[in-house]
């Protein structure tokens, strides 16, 4: 579905100082958001920090902002939250300290009620990290934003500031070393991965 | 074998987290959209922490030293201080505020409008003048205090509540710009 005239129409609102029209937004892609620091995290708590976070960055940057005609506020929002991620790794024992200060992460029945299913799914989740650290950044980046996150090349472009040729070389990129990955014993017993292991669906590979 | 589809499901931002965002965006939101209440409210505010402020450092002011502005050393974080302080170590009264760049500003700059941040902690009700302890409080709108920046000694800027001359009561060189 064809989202993104509406979210311009909310931006602008929001941008004039619209509360309902963020609220808007903010329920439309809060999840996303919230499962993708998550998935580049993998920790439940950092990623309730991290998602106020990409909010709160998101409003204070709403006059350096405009979306044309073809603009994504999607591509553009997920580009905060890259930004916010990138930032908590590369500062993280300061930005800990920053968090330590704020009202702490929210433990409610979604997360209460399953301690033990939210551990499983962090040590899941670090394993996968930790495969990806092979990666460069950049890759693991646009992995991310396609993979998991399910965005568009034009929204991913969007969000690295990069022309979508790049986000396809980029894909290709990484599609290729874990190819390599895979065959050097990393990926698996010199089977040969398949598409979905490579972060590439059917459709991801045709570059829609 | 490294399978980017074996990921854990994704999940919805628990209810609670969910509802104190939208009421800590809301209230920022509709601060920051009506200037002419802000600067009632700010108005207010000036006498009972002007008061403050004068029985917190008092008895500083004569030995208080005039240092040029300065820029913030440390790029991504500031301080937003709940009451006027010399603590400058880990533990003190306040909060941290971090700069996180969005995709069009690839190096986080030291919080260019750290005043405007810490003012936004401060009408939300993170910040309780005089009190060193951080946490929401219900959805409203709270008093802003006069607010002035300075820079620690150990280059960060920092926002106190207090009239301009606190940055030179506490020995401290006021942010320039």
């Amino acid at each position: 579905m064809e989202r993104a005239p509406a979210d311009r129409e909310l931006w602008r609102a929001a941008a004039e100082g619209d509360s309902d029209a963020f609220a808007v937004l903010y329920e439309q892609y809060v999840d996303r958001i919230y499962s993708y620091c998550f998935r580049r995290t993998a920790s439940w708590a950092t990623a309730q920090d991290l998602t106020s976070t990409v909010f709160l960055e998101a409003w204070r940057r709403r006059r350096a902002v405009t979306f044309g005609e073809d603009g994504s506020v999607v591509g553009w929002l997920f580009g905060v939250a890259n930004n916010v991620v990138r930032g908590d790794q590369r500062s993280q024992r300061r930005h800990r300290e920053a968090l330590a200060k704020l009202p702490p992460p929210v433990a409610g029945p979604d997360l209460a009620e399953d301690t033990s299913s939210r551990l499983d799914s962090e040590a899941q989740m670090r394993r996968v990290l930790v495969a990806l650290d092979r990666l460069s950044s950049s890759d693991r980046e646009v992995l991310a934003l396609s993979v998991w996150s399910g965005l568009t090349q034009p929204d991913i472009a969007r969000a690295l500031g990069v022309p979508v040729g790049t986000v396809k070389s980029r894909l290709a990129r990484a599609r290729q070393r874990l190819h390599a990955l895979a065959d050097s014993g990393v990926g698996g017993p010199g089977q040969p991965p398949r598409p979905e292991v490579l972060g590439l669906t059917q459709s991801q590979e045709g570059f829609r | 074998m490294i399978d980017l589809n074996d990921v854990p499901d994704a999940r919805k931002l628990p209810a609670a987290r969910r509802e104190a965002d939208v009421r800590m965006l809301s209230a920022l939101i509709r601060s920051e959209a009506a200037p002419g209440a802000r600067r009632s409210t700010r108005r207010v505010a000036v006498l009972s922490v002007g008061t403050v402020a004068v029985l917190t450092v008092g008895g500083a002011a004569a030995a208080r030293t005039l240092l040029p502005p300065s820029s913030a050393k440390v790029q991504d974080l500031g301080r937003c201080y709940s009451t006027i302080s010399t603590n400058f170590g880990d533990d003190f009264p306040g909060t941290s505020i971090s700069n996180a760049a969005s995709r069009d500003q690839a190096a986080p700059a030291v919080p260019p409008n750290i005043v405007d941040d810490c003012a936004a902690a401060w009408r939300i009700g993170v910040l309780k003048l005089n009190d060193p302890h951080v946490g929401a409080q219900p959805s409203g709108d709270y008093p802003v205090p006069p607010l002035v920046a300075c820079v620690l000694p150990s280059g960060e800027a920092a926002v106190f509540p207090g009239p301009a001359t606190t940055c030179g009561d506490l020995g401290l060189p006021a942010l320039k710009g």
